[in-house]
């Protein structure tokens, strides 16, 4: 008999942890192969489990890389996820028996995982909003000190992966500002050559 | 008085006349080592007919152009292609600009005096760029197939960035441009990564390309040159090393369907001979205008922007976004 399962994610998260066995292990796998949601789902849960498990990201200032490339892979992950999944497969212990899988707290992993992700956003989401104020202002007769740009660290998130600025009214700006690049002695070739392939801007 | 008079008026004529012939290839006296190197790479540009693929490399982003330049003696035409981003095609010729967007059948049709202005820049007796940076020889380097020259312009303060520049040793085209934060590190690059000197380029199938947009919607961007005064605005502190070389009032464009809702905004353009900042100030406006702060494409280009009063101010340049910052709080509204 093949139980149906009510939502992707649960038959997804199920299979993970060695919970299903026989047929219904196999219908699982079926589906699967073919709902393009479930490979998702299965995809999300392995990563944040493995990222969660690892030394490297320990919580803190890393947090924010992680989310970026996590964000970057998730939205890769949908087109890919076709290719990978008879890999992931192939993992399954073949015998069917219950095995104690190493998120066996498997509940308790998925809070923590959400809950982290919810804290870092929440922790992204203030740096990224407050305004730049109150950073003293440069005293005019003095160079700056050199020192690195902190605030700008945060407020690259704002900018796509693939390095396009998603504001159009930024965009249009930096087009503007472009346009009237020629006062640059290196202007030419290089200047106009670099703002004519560099084309940050999406239209 | 009278041949001070006659002097002044000889002078202004021979800077308008630089101003007026920019595809002329001047014969300045070059009174420095970094001036004569500064002509000689942009006039190398001009006399060369060559094809190649440029690639930029800007934080962590990359993107790449095929390149066709061609020349007569005349004029220059030159057609960018890019191979990343919007599929689109970059047409100049001398200082029109034509960006054709095949698949939104978009032609956008500029005309860049700024292109022009470089020989006559060096002319004018405040645009001492040697002031700002250190000119160095890096030595000799082999890069795309060709022998370079290696030339290092480091800044002389924290206001701005550090260059590094090859140009080929015969012709004095430039094949490789970095930009160097203040540790050295590099932020942002352009070069060749191949290139044809001398390649069979036709000026006339370019030009027919660049003139063809037949079926495009033709969107001219049209600016008015105004002075910052008339626009109400003045800066209390000029930030060392930088002059101002334009300032323009163009139409803002709410979005692409809808016709410019009728407010315009202020375009003050400065430069220190190598990198350039526009400072853009318009009404301020709660619903679009929500971010305050810096903003790092990820290269050597940062934004700051700063509600000032009743105002909105987006300062965009190749500086360090400390620079930006001191002209936006320099920025001062007439009372």
């Amino acid at each position: 008999m093949t139980p149906t399962l009510p939502t992707p994610d649960d038959h997804v998260s199920a299979l993970m942890d060695g919970e299903l066995q026989g047929s219904a292990q196999q219908a699982s796998v079926e589906t699967l192969l073919k709902d393009a949601r479930a490979q998702e789902a299965w995809h999300r849960y392995h990563l944040i489990g493995d990222i969660l498990r690892s030394d490297e990201l320990a919580a803190g200032a890393r947090d924010l890389q992680f989310l970026t490339k996590l964000e970057s892979r998730l939205s890769q992950e949908t087109m890919a996820a076709r290719v990978e999944m008879p890999e992931r497969v192939a993992v399954l212990p073949p015998d069917g028996k219950h095995h104690t899988s190493a998120n066996s707290d498997r509940f308790r992993w998925r809070m923590a995982a959400g809950g982290a992700l919810t804290l870092a956003l929440a922790v992204m989401a203030v740096f990224v909003l407050e305004p730049n104020m109150g950073r003293a202002d440069i005293p005019m007769a003095v160079a700056p000190q050199i020192m690195p740009d902190t605030q700008t660290d945060v407020a690259a998130i704002s900018v796509a992966p693939d390095g396009m600025i998603r504001d159009p009214r930024l965009d249009q700006l930096l087009s503007a500002h472009q346009q009237l690049g020629g006062h640059s002695a290196l202007q030419m070739p290089s200047g106009f050559l670099r703002n004519a392939t560099y084309d940050g801007k999406g239209r | 008085m009278i041949r001070m008079v006659q002097a002044l008026r000889r002078s202004l004529l021979a800077l308008l006349a630089l101003t007026l012939v920019p595809s002329f290839a001047l014969a300045l006296e070059a009174d420095t080592p970094l001036n004569s190197w500064l002509l000689k790479v942009h006039n190398a540009s001009k006399q060369r007919t060559y094809t190649g693929t440029f690639v930029v490399s800007s934080g962590g982003n990359l993107a790449s152009a095929r390149i066709a330049h061609a020349c007569d003696g005349a004029q220059q035409v030159e057609r960018v292609e890019p191979l990343t981003g919007v599929p689109r095609a970059t047409y100049r010729r001398n200082d029109r600009v034509v960006t054709l967007y095949p698949t939104t059948k978009v032609a956008v049709i500029e005309n860049r005096e700024s292109l022009g202005l470089f020989p006559g820049l060096l002319k004018s007796t405040d645009a001492n760029i040697a002031d700002n940076y250190h000119f160095k020889d890096l030595g000799a380097e082999r890069m795309a197939g060709f022998d370079a020259d290696g030339v290092g312009l480091a800044p002389k303060d924290a206001w701005r960035y550090g260059y590094r520049v090859w140009s080929e040793k015969r012709t004095g085209l430039v094949i490789q441009l970095q930009t160097l934060d203040a540790s050295g590190r590099v932020i942002e690059q352009s070069a060749f990564s191949e290139l044809q000197l001398d390649a069979p380029v036709k000026m006339a199938q370019l030009v027919q390309q660049m003139e063809n947009t037949k079926g495009y919607n033709v969107s001219r961007p049209t600016m008015r040159a105004v002075t910052p005064q008339s626009m109400g605005w003045r800066l209390t502190i000029p930030v060392s090393g930088f002059r101002q070389v334009g300032c323009f009032s163009r139409p803002i464009a709410k979005s692409d369907k809808q016709a410019a809702s009728g407010s315009a905004m202020m375009q003050w353009i400065f430069t220190d001979g190598l990198a350039t900042l526009s400072l853009f100030v318009e009404s301020f406006d709660v619903s679009s205008h929500q971010r305050e702060g810096a903003i790092d494409t990820g290269g050597a280009t940062h934004i700051v922007t700063r509600r000032v009063g009743d105002w909105w101010v987006t300062a965009v340049g190749e500086v360090p976004a400390s620079t930006l910052r001191a002209f936006v709080a320099a920025l001062e509204r007439n009372k």
